[in-house]
């Protein structure tokens, strides 16, 4: 076939796909709003979270996954399009989590006596907001690079990850109502622990499902 | 190669993009020789023929993803990336490392084939991995260059049938050929 009887073929060929940007939002809001309602429904909503949200702890504890989700989020979604840039304030947003993190812990670290410091860190629930982490985030995670595979990133593999990020985030933010742990020796551990293993899993299978 | 200028190349990829199947043609024409070029002056000693198959794949690519260039961007940073992308992983997948750089494609000159080389193109053989009827309607409109409405008659399909069936063939075709190499 020549090169310009491929393009007579391509040129009948008018389908229009949606962007990423048009199927990446649906696609992992209602996955995670179908997985919470499982899990939130199956395991509640932490009793005391209206008090509890006074707490500038928790407060850190439900918002940073929430930020590494949008960070992922808008950089992905710019990833998907060759030619530009990752926007220096995508990364600005993210970049915003391991410091606020590291406040959380300084206060902590200040409010709680030395002797405490290590149950606040090995926690009761660590296996178990490893598991429900990282369970909620695969459905997330399996939207996401189908909603990103109609585009056209140059990094795969970066673009997984980022996906993985995002993932992660949603999921952790939707177990943090849940999870009464709220000490960020603990939640800067263990949230960070699942969250970062779905980065990973999302780098090795975007460098696979986002070729093109 | 038609007379395009930069404007017009945003032109008719926008216009392309709404449908215009006239414009997307145009622009795939303008850009043909670029890429080749590109493809040629990167791939010294492989022979024309598989230097066209490189510029098939790299336009195959540009046709899935045309949807991911911003309209309110300039096209040619979107167009030169996709064709840098592809056009190093062709070769990679053919075992050669190439490198191209932006500054490239100010520099080589757009090669015109004076006789297309494709004689045993890739293509032909990825489209025989193609259901009957996708190749059928890849083959009807390319090489006999029919129309939808006259494949949509002679196939006894609609011409929705026929275009989903082409664009399923061309995106299988996109997805085959990096797979396909000899």
């Amino acid at each position: 076939m020549k090169t310009d009887d491929l393009i007579r073929a391509m040129s009948a060929d008018t389908t229009a796909r949606q962007p990423v940007e048009a199927a990446l939002p649906g696609a992992v809001l209602l996955i995670a709003a179908l997985a919470g309602f499982v899990f939130l429904g199956e395991m509640g909503v932490r009793a005391d979270l209206a008090s509890a949200l006074g707490d500038p702890l928790v407060i850190v504890k439900q918002l940073f996954p929430v930020v590494l989700a949008l960070g992922a989020f808008w950089a992905v979604v710019r990833m998907s399009r060759p030619g530009s840039p990752v926007p220096a304030a995508a990364l600005l947003v993210m970049a915003t989590v391991p410091v606020a993190l590291g406040f959380a812990a300084i206060y902590e670290a200040m409010i709680l006596p030395q002797e405490a410091w290590g149950m606040a860190f090995v926690g009761k629930s660590r296996v178990e907001c490893l598991t429900y982490v990282v369970t909620m985030s695969l459905p997330i995670l399996a939207g996401s690079l189908w909603a990103l595979r109609r585009g056209a990133s140059l990094h795969p593999a970066l673009s997984g990850a980022l996906a993985g990020l995002l993932s992660g985030g949603t999921a952790a933010s939707v177990y943090a109502l849940y999870c009464t742990e709220d000490s960020p020796f603990f939640y800067a551990v263990w949230y960070m622990a699942g969250i970062l293993a779905v980065t990973a899993l999302g780098a090795l299978l975007g460098s696979r499902l986002l070729r093109w | 190669m038609p007379p395009v200028g930069d404007t017009s190349l945003d032109d008719l990829l926008r216009a392309a993009n709404r449908g215009d199947e006239r414009s997307y043609a145009d622009f795939l024409r303008a850009i043909t020789p670029l890429v080749r070029g590109i493809a040629r002056s990167r791939g010294g000693g492989l022979g024309h023929d598989i230097c066209e198959d490189i510029v098939q794949e790299t336009l195959l690519a540009i046709h899935q993803k045309r949807h991911t260039w911003r309209e309110d961007a300039p096209v040619r940073p979107w167009l030169y990336a996709i064709v840098r992308f592809k056009v190093v992983d062709a070769f990679r997948a053919r075992g050669r490392r190439v490198h191209v750089q932006i500054d490239d494609f100010e520099e080589t000159l757009a090669a015109d084939p004076d006789v297309d080389p494709t004689e045993r193109s890739d293509a032909e053989r990825v489209i025989g991995h193609l259901d009957e009827r996708s190749a059928r309607i890849v083959r009807a409109i390319g090489l006999e260059g029919s129309t939808v409405p006259e494949v949509s008659e002679a196939m006894d399909m609609t011409e929705t049938a026929v275009r989903v069936a082409l664009h399923r063939g061309l995106k299988k075709l996109a997805g085959l050929r990096g797979r396909m190499i000899e």
